[in-house]
């Protein structure tokens, strides 16, 4: 199975695409340093300059694309994150099936192997292309703002006393953030992991790729309209927490459930492909 | 001129079969937000808010309206109104890939046999325009047949509806706004933002097509300008609605002007740039 998945990771590296999502990734969440980070340096300055006893400068964490809810490249990313996820990897199994790449793998090597490897690479190609777009966001305002620990009085964070880990944040925000990079990192594999899933049973490659984020969409729509917005993962995956009532239980259920779907459908095409 | 008929009534034909899972989803999508509206009146008239029921303008009204300037200094979280948002994304996935279907197997032939590779984009577009207003039907009847069943089945604006639920002054529209505002604006900027999506996917793959649309749909959403032209599909962003608003008559006279430059273009791209091979 080792050989299989050094193969898909090397296929991952070497596509073209894999490389333009992460640069458009990183593009929104630069320019999102640039307008709303960057700035903060002349307060910065006013601040070091006068005698401003009062006032708490400054930090990175309610200022970086995760950290706030205002600007429009924090709703861009968090929206378009499960297309960007799924645009490089999304429909590989459905390309391998489709130009008989498969029947070449299978004489190779077990079905199960090549099952097993494309989960695992599906998932951290996902993953990966979630979180490092935000890692460049965090490095530029890393370097640009002081990590102070949030201050409740400053009134310029995004998280409340209900909100979860707000604890943590206010004592320790680096393991806040590094924890929410985790729910983000799986979120983003789960997205992929879902449309790979799909491109076993679907015919349209565009809708193979978009169908997360349809689905993503529809959640979005239906659950936000209702009154049910802490089930939306738009809602529970930006860090800053944009709706109350956000809670672990909802986020690793739902992990979960995506999880066993896409493991019991893998499991089931491995057992039954009919490929050669 | 005879083979641009043959090749649109080919597009409604191909495109009626491709796309009949997605009428379903429209229908769905129109249920959901009526049911939305449904469920807000239903909480008003306990509170004794509301006295009549929603008539179809009145969630027609609710799903076009939009949001009002958002400001980045209140502190509030950007979050675009959720019916809106979903109609021009669902448009977006309603014209889905088909415009580029011809690219790949037999489909070519339509192009060689077009004998004009601009007829070819322009029956394209023309199908985009086509799936819109389609789409904006399916949506209409969704919408009178609830309104039938859980609502008035008239064509009058309620004035607690459009205060409680819409959070709109019912008063201010008359009937030539409603008709510029609600009817004609939301299809027209569709319409244009659709036929650039197909022109679009003629250098780029559709999926990188329908990215660029959100992020048009969320900047027309988060800044009111002429240049971002979803702004003119928001009732909440025209001028006799809120002070300082979009005239409607010139977001007309800019999204007719804005279809024609987008086909000329397609047009012109398609005839130095080798789309089979070269997209991106």
């Amino acid at each position: 199975m080792k050989k299989f998945i050094k193969i898909e990771i090397r296929r991952i590296i070497d596509s073209k695409r894999f490389w333009l999502v992460l640069l458009i990734g990183c593009a929104i969440t630069v320019s999102q340093y640039i307008s709303n980070v960057l700035p903060c340096i002349q307060y910065m300055n006013i601040y070091e300059k006068k005698d401003f006893s009062m006032l708490m400068p400054f930090e990175w964490y309610s200022k970086w694309i995760g950290g706030e809810y205002y600007t429009l490249q924090s709703f861009l990313y968090f929206i378009v994150l499960p297309l960007l996820c799924v645009i490089p990897w999304g429909d590989s199994l459905y390309t391998d099936i489709k130009t008989g790449y498969t029947k070449n793998l299978f004489i190779r090597g077990k079905k199960g192997h090549y099952y097993a490897a494309k989960y695992i690479s599906s998932f951290f190609s996902g993953g990966v292309i979630a979180v490092v777009p935000l890692l460049v966001n965090i490095m530029l305002s890393c370097a640009t703002l002081p990590s102070l620990v949030p201050e409740t009085a400053a009134g310029t964070n995004p998280i409340f006393s209900t909100s979860m880990w707000a604890d943590l944040y206010y004592s320790f925000p680096d393991i806040y953030v590094i924890l929410y990079m985790l729910i983000i990192f799986v979120y983003g594999g789960l997205f992929t992991l879902t449309s790979v899933t799909l491109g076993a049973f679907v015919e349209n490659r565009f809708i193979v790729i978009l169908m997360p984020f349809i689905v993503y969409l529809f959640s979005y729509t239906v659950l936000g309209s209702f009154g049910f917005a802490e089930y939306v993962p738009y809602y529970f995956l930006s860090p800053a927490q944009k709706v109350n009532g956000i809670s672990l239980d909802i986020i690793v259920i739902e992990a979960m459930l995506l999880f066993l779907i896409t493991g019991l459908v893998f499991i089931y095409k491995a057992k039954h492909d009919e490929t050669l | 001129m005879k083979k641009i008929f043959y090749l649109i009534k080919h597009d409604i034909k191909d495109g009626a079969r491709y796309n009949f899972k997605k009428y379903i989803f429209t229908v769905i999508l129109f249920l959901v937000f009526c049911a939305d509206v449904y469920s807000q009146y239903k909480i008003h008239t306990e509170r004794c808010n509301v006295l009549f029921q929603p008539t179809i303008c009145d969630y027609i009204l609710y799903i076009f309206r939009g949001m009002r300037e958002y400001d980045p200094n209140l502190s509030e979280a950007f979050n675009i109104p959720a019916a809106w948002f979903a109609v021009q994304l669902g448009i977006a996935y309603f014209v889905g890939n088909y415009p580029t279907k011809d690219t790949e197997g037999y489909g070519i032939q339509y192009i060689i046999r077009s004998g004009s590779k601009c007829l070819w984009v322009a029956s394209k577009c023309i199908y985009s325009a086509i799936a819109t207003v389609q789409f904006y039907l399916i949506g209409y009847v969704v919408v009178a047949f609830w309104a039938l069943l859980f609502g008035r089945f008239e064509f009058s604006l309620s004035e607690d509806i459009g205060m409680y639920i819409s959070n709109i002054n019912a008063e201010v529209i008359t009937d030539s706004i409603f008709v510029i505002c609600v009817l004609v604006l939301p299809l027209l900027t569709s319409i244009a933002v659709s036929i650039f999506q197909t022109v679009l996917m003629l250098v780029v793959r559709p999926i990188y097509s329908y990215l660029a649309i959100i992020v048009i749909v969320s900047a027309s959403a988060y800044y009111k300008t002429y240049f971002l032209p979803l702004n003119y599909s928001m009732i909440f962003r025209m001028s006799p609605i809120v002070a300082g608003g979009l005239d409607p008559y010139i977001a007309v006279i800019i999204d007719i002007f804005l279809i024609i430059l987008t086909v000329i273009f397609g047009c012109a791209i398609i005839r130095k740039f080798d789309f089979l091979e070269k997209r991106l």
